[in-house]
């Protein structure tokens, strides 16, 4: 049996309980199954496993909370979305706004950052310390004037609970506001695939959300990061396809299956995180799979699988 | 709407913006608002020495506050009169027909606002408000903006209600995602009739939930569905479920999509307490 001993400066002495813990962590499980160790000894001992109560959460759909996001140590300061494994065979309908008959590729790109407090815009709220200040990078189906598709920043002020600022618009006791916006070709969901979509954030300067569907061409808007003050406190990326606003869902077609891969870039190189939240209030009627490890990446990434077809255990990869 | 006014800075290419309208018609509802919003302006009393100006001044041009609806009717008119802002606006305060009831308060500078409101008109017209805007435009000379706003409710059809067949109901709390998930409570079945009728008059009296377009909403996180039956073990003639994105209820009947509804902060807190539940939904 191994016992937890170090050798440092060429003697060897007995592992405390806390330096113990530390190195039983490093010990790989001798197979699958279910193991017990105790101080001071570094080695797993099969011990008979028990069975989970089957209480699991099947949600029907990724978005309204239900999904996938990428957290970093540090913050980000740019986030690029693609879809990868995307079903050749894929379509989609939506709503327009969450309104009327469904239409084909009426969807949203959506790459959300996390609700954060402390937003210098938060000042003039009832309660600044309820205040969440949070920004979304968006590619809308007929989002603008004229009912061209484009893509905006669009940022709010949840629990405001006020008169909003100027220039921002009340809805219910949140506040919210969009950058410029600059028109785009339709996105269909063939093109998914090719797609690069990317949010970008720069403390005194601006921020920018930039698509581009493999053409060779990219559209890119900026605006600035004292909106609701970005930079400094960005950590967590969500994106997606979802439905087109106002709370609308993206349904998309038998069996078809995406991956949504977010790459980072900001202050830390490690492997972002993977954690089981999101934000947008959009859905689309997948439901998020089992993911496969990821290959080499350029970047830390993150990776979430969602199918309408079979799911398995739901689960997400992450990349340094 | 608002989006458009919000995005429209100078070198934009386009702007996200309303292109939609209200999920149902209702003229009847709008023409009331459109007739309430005239004479909520004409409620504004005009200042002494005050000229009325043909277009915003370029200090009012933006209202200081607006709201995301596409069921506002919003009228405007512009005035400039001798004097200084917060003195004007505290003139009107004092001079404006009884029934306002003082609300928001802007302070400036750059300008001053503040909001008066009229009582609802249930089921009809749901916010009767007089905006009134104030900057100071130099010279001893203020600027007046005045806003009649007034927001009306689509009515919902008749066939878009819980079918009276409804004696049963089922409450399933919606499971939660995330770091701190809980397993939720076992679902509920209601059979008490008296109940039932109350869940489904709950249900009836929420409004056509009427859609911002462009607005991409921040997650409504938990939620539950409450579906009516003829009797225990039979298809469902109703479900409501809610809170989705936007706060709104997605409804059905007989299976067949309905128009979502509008939640209320008390749904569900009343569903909990007409069915005796005292479980915490997020």
């Amino acid at each position: 049996m191994l016992v937890g001993v170090s050798a440092s400066a060429g003697a060897s002495t007995v592992l405390t309980k806390t330096q113990w813990q530390a190195a039983i962590a490093q010990v790989p499980a001798p197979g699958g199954g279910c193991y017990n160790a105790s101080y001071p000894a570094l080695q797993w001992q099969p011990v008979t496993c028990l069975t989970a109560r089957n209480w699991r959460f099947a949600p029907s759909k990724v978005g309204n909370g239900v999904d996938y996001s990428a957290q970093v140590s540090g913050t980000i300061s740019k986030a690029t979305g693609v879809f990868k494994d995307v079903s050749s065979d894929i379509t989609e309908k939506g709503q327009v706004d969450a309104t009327g008959s469904k239409v084909a590729n009426a969807f949203s790109l959506q790459l959300n950052t996390e609700f954060f407090s402390g937003s210098p815009a938060c000042s003039g709220s009832s309660d600044p310390s309820n205040c969440l200040a949070w920004q979304q990078f968006v590619y809308a189906y007929d989002g603008c004037s004229g009912g061209a598709n484009c893509i905006f920043m669009q940022y709010w002020l949840i629990d405001y609970d006020a008169t909003c600022p100027s220039g921002w618009y009340t809805y219910s006791t949140d506040c919210y506001t969009n950058s410029n916006a600059a028109s785009v070709s339709t996105v269909t969901a063939q093109d998914l695939a090719s797609v690069s979509f990317y949010g970008s954030a720069a403390q005194g300067g601006n921020d920018g959300v930039s698509l581009s569907i493999g053409s060779g061409t990219a559209t890119l808007v900026t605006g600035p990061d004292s909106m609701v003050d970005l930079a400094p406190n960005w950590n967590t990326t969500e994106w997606g396809v979802f439905g087109d606003a106002g709370g609308g869902e993206a349904y998309f077609g038998a069996d078809n299956t995406l991956e949504a891969q977010t790459h980072l870039k900001g202050t830390s190189s490690a492997a972002p995180t993977c954690v089981k939240e999101g934000f947008t209030g959009e859905t689309n009627n997948l439901k998020l799979a089992s993911t496969p490890a990821l290959g080499s990446e350029p970047m830390p990434t993150m990776a979430s699988r969602q199918t309408d077809g079979s799911a398995g255990t739901a689960s997400c990869r992450v990349k340094a | 709407l608002a989006a458009c006014v919000a995005a429209a800075a100078a070198g934009c290419a386009a702007t996200p913006t309303a292109k939609g309208t209200v999920t149902a018609a209702s003229p009847g509802a709008r023409e009331r608002a459109v007739t309430d919003a005239a004479a909520i302006l004409r409620a504004f009393v005009v200042p002494t020495g005050a000229r009325r100006l043909q277009q915003a001044p370029d200090a009012l041009k933006v209202p200081v506050t607006a709201f995301a609806s596409t069921t506002l009717v919003d009228d405007a008119s512009f005035w400039q009169v001798p004097g200084q802002p917060q003195a004007v606006l505290a003139w009107e305060q004092v001079h404006l027909p009884s029934g306002f009831t003082p609300g928001d308060v802007v302070w400036g500078p750059p300008s001053w606002a503040r909001t008066f409101s009229l009582s609802p008109v249930p089921g009809v017209l749901d916010a009767r408000d007089l905006v009134v805007e104030v900057a100071g435009v130099g010279n001893d000379q203020t600027a007046i903006r005045v806003d009649a706003r007034v927001s009306w409710q689509p009515p919902r059809p008749a066939l878009e209600r819980v079918p009276p067949a409804a004696r049963v109901a089922t409450i399933i709390q919606l499971p939660s995602w995330g770091p701190h998930a809980r397993r939720p409570p076992a679902p509920v079945t209601i059979t008490d009739v008296a109940v039932v009728r109350q869940l489904a008059a709950l249900v009836d009296s929420l409004q056509l939930f009427t859609v911002v377009p462009g607005v991409f909403c921040p997650a409504a996180l938990g939620g539950i569905r409450l579906t009516f039956l003829a009797g225990t073990g039979g298809q469902p003639l109703a479900v409501a479920q809610g809170p989705g994105g936007c706060g709104n209820v997605q409804f059905s009947i007989g299976g067949k999509p309905q128009p979502a509804l509008q939640i209320t902060d008390s749904f569900i807190p009343q569903v909990l307490k007409l069915a005796g539940l005292h479980w915490k939904v997020p």
